[in-house]
């Protein structure tokens, strides 16, 4: 698809240069205007570019697939493979058959990481922390989440996920682009190239990080997570940092004023647009584009990030950590603030949940860590009625073992990767609240019931935005690629 | 070839309606000439009543051999054939008459000829459409179904089949083969070959066998050339059967196979007003959509196929009446307008109205009042209104309970509106207020106090500072090492540390939960010292921050790559420190870090010499510090070795490392870490 509109853009291009010469000038303008969906120059009456302010970028897709429920989408990635035993999947035969060891019949098979492949045995574990019911659904969580629990009849855990993944990197690359080898565009980056921005102040993808006190010093990110592969340079996510500059290579550089600046961006845009039309490149275009949106978030990335004018009670909410910039709390309202300004799809990384020792003590910590900041953003949305149409997606990239990695103590255990079966909540765009979907064994290792994997999970994120992910495709090195790849189906049990 | 094998029948229902149409004319054009006698033509007159005279003849004849044709009730097919003939020859009569010019009998046969074709005509569309076609009520009894797990196996999905397919022939009229479909009790009675519903000797039931024996069979129900049941409901009827045809179940209640559920959620039917509107609205002007885009109008369909449409002007803050009037042309396609956060006011509001198929409005953080819910109230089928943020007052509450398709409403932070809430809860149950219950984060904490300080060591006298975030916050402190709570010393701005202690500070706000404990060390160093011997060199990762990292006056963190840290791995480490200035010393105090999860643990024990000229060392002290219980935890300690005060100008301090990983630890016997940042002399 992306090809041929390339091609044809280019053929178009070609043809008003044969029509009407090297005076054109102004008409690669309106190309621009069209063929990647961005509004930013216009023609004034000389036939001069002017840069415009318009209203968002257009997508790839000239209308959605079907009426979406959702706008926008968080995504609160919890990096390093949260516990299910210890959060939402509640299995009390772990902790009345504790220390003995896991069934082969139950394992049957699975294959093991380097970490624990050579271990003697697996003595089964549950969890050191209570689980209570909450909502009308009478969810089953745990302890340490207390003021998610709060929110149980607003969300919707999902207890029957599974990955084909077992290590961090291939596993979060699988969730985030469908593929576990790198080089596909992430799910940001699609959306960008879909259905485009709703701000062209902002990009329509962008990033914010944290690092977890359960394991301050563990698993690093790729920016390639947040990269938009073989799609256009312009859908790659914009990571927002907790600094002085939170974009960096925004900044004017000392003595360089507004207005200057400006009158630079239009020449170089002239002369740019110039080398377009000799040479029909979209990068140019891309490059074009990209200067304007660097010039615009100068202005709107300050204001967005300055949360200076937040009340005492919206801290209240999302903990008083939201004060300390960096911090999970404070990335979460951030992505409130960010979800306000119609910014598409926001991106959150939580690091620290890779827990194979000590998981006690330290799913402690990470749990409070993202406990509150995450509820309040359900909360937070739900007030200001945008909870109908942002999804908020909470989840890591696999589950972990019912068995303890290395040795089990009285108040000690660790748990190593298990892709077969882990848990995820999802709340809002049209995603049915107070609900539990899916169920494991008693053991908690195989699922039992309705299993969701990760392309299927993608597929009906995508369904939630009004698109069919069987019909974004990108065609690149000759075959179309999508989210999806060629796997997916749609949950409709969870849909509103 | 026999004449009534052709299907001439057939023709009847076309040539029916020309002596209807014939004598109307007739009766018409004779009216006409009563009144305007010298515009009555009698040879056109009869050439039509000739024509109404032999179509009649014809629709007899093809009309007896349809009605041969057997399926119609005989009673009504008795009378609309002999009123037929009635009518033929009362035409015939007719025709005679004016012949003979006798007006009085060719007016009877006239108005005669009428009331017959009135009740053959009348007879003929009882026995086609039903005898109550004329009184019947449109047919409203197919149930919608909204959602199929709940709806009536029978009544809700096979009878509406059996409606459609069979009952046009097994209906109490036609009753062919005996049998009539249009009701449960004529299911259970069976038709001329017995019940349809049981299966004898182990067979199908008739009404599943009939639906599949080949088409080209006589057995085969509908007969070829009628409509035949799809696929689909062929498998909906067996799925029925293999539930014993039960008349009061649920569907959801019964077994499906994933195929059986794909097929019963294909006959779920979207009612909502948007799916309806969807159906029934026109497409919108594509090229108005372009032109509004073009002026940065973020319109856009909510599908493509569909001829709804999504507008946002949110954030705009230069709205005024023509930026909504541009909008017009496409009003009745707008179901979702976003103008939240925008400068819409009420001095605009009167655009609002046009926009009667809005379904989503969001007027968050707006400047909006009553005149704009007037507007608002008037539109039918507004179903979420997000004013979150506005100055409503109490007059906007009846006007928001006036709007009767509203299910959710959003109000949050709309003070004026903030007392009524539970009264409009009460009165509108159903509707959903995005409200949050102030419970939910009552146990919230307040962040705790920051420690500001020049440094953690000090010579003489430390200023301390401690700050909150937050305004109206308390502080209270403690220097001895005990818990602080709000009775503890309120914090009054000013704080100056003149001895080693360790200051512990909570933050209190009203509302809020206590904040947890904020703890900083500070240290009095008497004797400045530089580090004139390390022995051994710590390892090559972590040096720390040079060879003065244990005399630079600064704590390391508890990130142990922080690069304030000097890690031994492995071995004890001894280190030698010239004072700046000699004098009498009488104790060594190290500072470590411990974090067992990373290998590195505090230090077991430490030796102190002394020296006065940097030659000759004395041993004045040893100390075994506690065994480390198992833990997991990251911490950092001070480990002070006191002795009889001695003159010293330099000080020599060794180290104790555990060397090895304890028994407690998941790599026991592993190669473990000491880290160390400070050595103070006092």
């Amino acid at each position: 698809m992306g090809e041929k509109k390339i091609i044809k853009d280019r053929a178009l291009n070609l043809n008003r240069r044969a029509f009407l010469g090297k005076t054109a000038l102004g008409i690669g303008g309106a190309a621009l205007a069209t063929t990647l969906g961005y509004r930013f120059f216009s023609k004034d009456a000389s036939g001069e570019l002017v840069a415009q302010s318009g209203f968002g970028t257009k997508g790839e897709l000239d209308a959605l697939h079907l009426p979406a429920k959702a706008k926008r989408v968080i995504y609160l990635f919890q990096s390093g493979g949260p516990s299910q035993y210890e959060l939402f999947d509640y299995k009390p035969l772990l902790n009345q058959r504790r220390g003995e060891d896991l069934p082969e019949s139950v394992r049957d098979g699975q294959r093991l990481t380097g970490m624990t492949s050579n271990q003697e045995s697996f003595p089964m574990v549950g969890s050191m922390f209570d689980f209570k019911q909450y909502g009308k659904s009478g969810a089953w969580i745990s302890d340490l989440l207390p003021y998610t629990a709060k929110m149980a009849d607003d969300i919707c855990i999902v207890k029957s996920m599974y990955t084909e993944a077992i290590n961090h990197d291939p596993a979060i690359t699988f969730f985030q682009t469908g593929s576990q080898q790198p080089g596909r565009p992430s799910i940001g980056s699609w959306l960008s190239y879909g259905i485009g921005s709703e701000n062209d102040n902002l990009p329509a993808f962008t990033v914010l990080l944290s690092r977890g006190t359960g394991r301050p010093a563990g698993q690093p990110l790729y920016t390639r997570l947040w990269g938009n592969g073989f799609l256009h340079s312009l859908h790659q996510g914009v990571q927002f940092r907790a600094a002085k500059d939170p974009v960096l290579y925004l900044n004017d550089p000392n003595g360089m004023s507004k207005a200057g600046k400006r009158e630079m961006l239009d020449r170089i845009a002239a002369l740019n647009d110039k080398h377009y039309q000799d040479f029909g490149d979209p990068e140019i275009q891309s490059r074009i584009a990209q200067y304007e949106m660097a010039y615009r978030m100068q202005t709107s990335v300050p204001e967005v990030m300055d949360i200076s004018g937040e009340p005492d009670y919206i801290y209240k909410m999302y903990g008083s950590e939201a004060r300390k910039p960096g911090t999970y709390a404070a990335n979460c309202l951030l992505a409130r603030r960010l979800a306000e300004q119609g910014v598409r799809f926001i991106q959150l990384y939580h690091m620290g949940w890779d827990q194979h020792f000590n998981l006690p003590a330290a799913i402690e910590k990470q749990a409070k860590d993202v406990d509150q900041a995450s509820a309040a953003l359900v909360a937070d949305l739900k007030q200001r009625g945008l909870l109908e149409d942002t999804l908020i997606i909470w989840g890591g990239e696999f589950g972990r073992t019912n068995y303890s990695q290395g040795i089990l103590t009285d108040t000690d255990y660790g748990r190593d990767h298990h892709p077969r079966s882990f848990s995820m909540w999802m709340a809002g765009g049209g995603i049915k609240p107070g609900m539990v979907y899916g169920e494991t064994d008693d053991f908690g290792y195989n699922i039992t019931e309705n299993p969701v994997h990760v392309h299927d999970f993608q597929a009906t994120m995508l369904h939630l935005l009004g698109i069919n992910h069987e019909k974004l495709t990108y065609k690149y090195q000759g075959r179309r690629f999508r989210l999806t790849d060629v796997h997916g189906k749609l949950v409709k049990d969870i849909l509103a | 070839m026999n004449l009534l094998a052709l299907p001439i029948g057939n023709f009847h229902p076309v040539l029916v309606h020309l002596p209807i149409g014939a004598i109307m004319l007739v009766a018409f054009l004779e009216g006409y000439g009563l009144w305007k006698p010298e515009q009555h033509h009698k040879g056109t007159v009869r050439l039509i009543l000739w024509v109404s005279f032999i179509t009649s003849g014809l629709s007899l004849v093809t009309g007896w051999i349809l009605g041969n044709g057997t399926g119609y009730e005989s009673g009504l097919l008795d009378t609309h054939r002999w009123l037929a003939v009635a009518f033929t020859i009362v035409n015939g009569l007719a025709l005679y008459f004016q012949r003979k010019s006798n007006k009085i009998l060719y007016g009877i046969q006239i108005v005669l000829a009428l009331v017959l074709i009135t009740l053959t005509g009348h007879y003929g569309g009882s026995m086609t459409h039903g005898e109550d076609f004329l009184t019947a009520k449109p047919a409203s009894d197919t149930q919608v179904i909204t959602d199929v797990s709940k709806a009536q196996v029978y009544a809700d999905i096979v009878q509406p089949i059996l409606d459609a397919k069979c009952v046009g022939c097994h209906n109490p009229k036609k009753i062919k083969g005996g049998l009539d479909l249009s009701t449960l009790s004529g299911l259970r009675a069976g038709g001329d070959n017995g019940s349809v519903l049981d299966s004898l000797q182990g067979k199908m039931p008739l009404l599943g066998a009939s639906l599949h024996v080949p088409l080209d069979s006589d057995a085969h129900m509908p007969p070829k050339g009628k409509v035949q049941l799809s696929p689909e409901e062929i498998a909906l009827l067996d799925w029925w059967a293999t539930h014993g045809h039960c008349t009061d179940c649920q569907a959801g209640n019964l077994a499906q196979s994933p195929k059986m559920a794909h097929i019963l959620g294909e006959l779920e039917q979207d009612t909502t007003f948007l799916a309806v509107l969807a159906q029934e609205l026109a497409p919108f002007d594509g090229d108005e959509l372009t032109e509004l885009q073009s002026q940065g109008v973020s319109v856009y369909p909510l599908a493509e196929g569909n001829p709804l449409l999504r507008v946002s002007l949110a954030h705009k803050k230069d709205l005024d009446e023509n930026s909504l009037s541009a909008l017009k042309p496409l009003a009745e396609h707008i179901v979702e307008l976003d103008l939240g956060y925008s400068n819409f006011n009420d001095t605009i509001s009167g655009t609002l109205k046009r926009f009667k198929n809005l379904v989503k409005l969001q007027l968050q953080q707006t400047d909006v009042n009553a005149e704009t819910l007037k507007v608002l109230s008037r539109l039918p089928h507004l179903e979420s209104l997000n004013l979150y943020g506005t100055d409503l007052d109490s007059t906007a509450l009846t006007l928001l309970e006036k709007m009767k398709a509203l299910r959710s409403l959003y109000l949050w932070d709309s003070q004026g509106l903030a007392p009524h809430l539970t009264a409009l809860s009460k009165s509108r149950p159903n509707l959903v207020l995005g409200k949050i219950h102030d419970s939910v984060f009552a146990a919230s904490s307040v962040e705790p106090p920051l420690i500001l300080a020049s440094g953690n060591f000090f010579t003489d006298t430390v200023q301390v500072q401690l700050q909150n975030f937050f305004e109206g916050v308390n502080i209270h402190y403690t220097t001895d090492g005990t818990e602080p709570d709000t009775t503890s010393t309120q914090y009054e701005g000013q704080l100056v540390v003149d001895k080693s202690l360790q200051l512990k500070a909570i933050a209190h706000k009203r509302g809020w939960a206590l904040s947890e404990v904020a703890q900083e060390r500070f240290t009095q160093i008497k004797y400045p010292a530089e580090v004139t011997g390390q022995q051994p060199q710590p390892h090559e990762k972590y040096p720390g921050t040079g060879a003065q990292t244990l005399a630079d006056r600064r704590r390391g963190t508890i990130n142990f790559v922080d690069g304030k840290w000097m890690g031994f791995e492995g071995t004890h480490a001894t280190t030698t420190l010239k004072l700046e200035k000699g004098g009498n010393i009488s104790s060594v105090s190290i500072g470590a870090l411990s974090t067992p999860s990373n290998w590195i643990f505090f230090p077991t024990g430490a030796t102190v010499w002394t020296s006065v000229d940097g030659e000759n060392y004395t041993q004045v002290a040893h100390l075994d510090f506690p065994k480390e219980k198992p833990n997991t935890n990251v911490r950092m300690d001070f480990f002070p070795i006191e002795f009889p005060s001695r003159q010293a100008n330099y000080v020599r301090v060794r180290v104790k490392s555990p060397l090895r990983n304890p028994n407690w630890h998941p790599n026991p016997g592993g190669k473990s870490w000491i880290f160390l940042d400070e050595i103070v002399i006092n």
